[in-house]
């Protein structure tokens, strides 16, 4: 490896002190899971902007739907593979909004049941297997964790309701039928 | 940016990745840290292919990098 290659690699990146929305979707989800995170911490305790994140968060995850996720292979113009890129699936962007704002959701009735509708819309809007897999696993880890937390029956019924797997009606989930509720925000 | 096909399509790599024990790795910087803010998608892709190389890369546009810490695997 001589160092004048290393040296033209190293050339190609920009480094920064600060995170930038440049080549980095997963910043912006960032911002709004932080403003949701604050919003349901007890000290400011403000459920309601929270769920406003999380419905255009979810909005974000259905624009996703209609992508397939990116390639991570670069080939030249022989068709060579020449770069193996990382790049940011929709499993990354799930992980980073369900999973990075559970601890809080987990805890607030009204939080946890948007987070279960966003879900289960999101979920209604692709026909991709392993994504709708991906998001039932999700659905399953937002009910054992509402577990944790005092509930009452009325509450877990809604909370189940809002997953629409197994509706009231036994009809499960309609995929593709449901549009998103925006009723505010 | 690279163009998508139609939703829900699944794909394979049309190639194999090079074992990465045979590559030689490259750090991002000596004695710089910081975000990745830009990645010169295209001039990666003329480097390798000018110098007949397949480079990988350990970290995305938006990580947080470590001084010494490995990049590229070429």
């Amino acid at each position: 490896m001589d160092d004048e290659l290393s040296q033209q690699l190293q050339d190609c990146i920009a480094l920064g002190v600060a995170r930038t929305p440049h080549q980095n979707l997963l910043f912006i989800v960032d911002q709004l899971v932080e403003s949701a995170a604050r919003a349901l911490s007890p000290g400011v305790n403000d459920p309601y902007t929270a769920i406003i994140c999380m419905r255009w968060l979810g909005s974000g995850l259905i624009v996703m739907t209609h992508r397939q996720d990116p390639e991570p292979y670069r080939y030249d113009s022989d068709e060579n593979l020449r770069v193996v890129a990382k790049s940011v699936t929709f499993r990354d962007v799930c992980s980073a909004i369900i999973d990075q704002l559970r601890p809080y959701y987990a805890t607030d009735r009204n939080a946890a049941i948007q987070m279960m509708q966003t879900i289960a819309t999101v979920r209604s809007c692709t026909r991709n297997e392993d994504r709708r897999a991906l998001l039932n696993e999700h659905a399953d880890k937002l009910l054992t964790s509402a577990q944790m937390i005092p509930l009452s029956e009325y509450d877990i019924t809604h909370l189940r309701d809002a997953d629409q797997r197994v509706s009231s009606d036994g009809s499960g989930d309609d995929q593709g039928q449901r549009e998103p509720e925006w009723t505010n925000g | 940016m690279i163009g998508y096909a139609s939703p829900d399509d699944v794909t394979q790599p049309s190639r194999h990745v090079p074992a990465t024990d045979q590559a030689a790795n490259v750090i991002v910087g000596e004695n710089r840290d910081g975000y990745a803010q830009t990645l010169d998608d295209g001039g990666l892709l003329e480097i390798a292919t000018e110098n007949d190389l397949v480079i990988q890369l350990h970290f995305r546009p938006g990580d947080f990098i470590h001084r010494d810490q490995v990049g590229f695997s070429v």
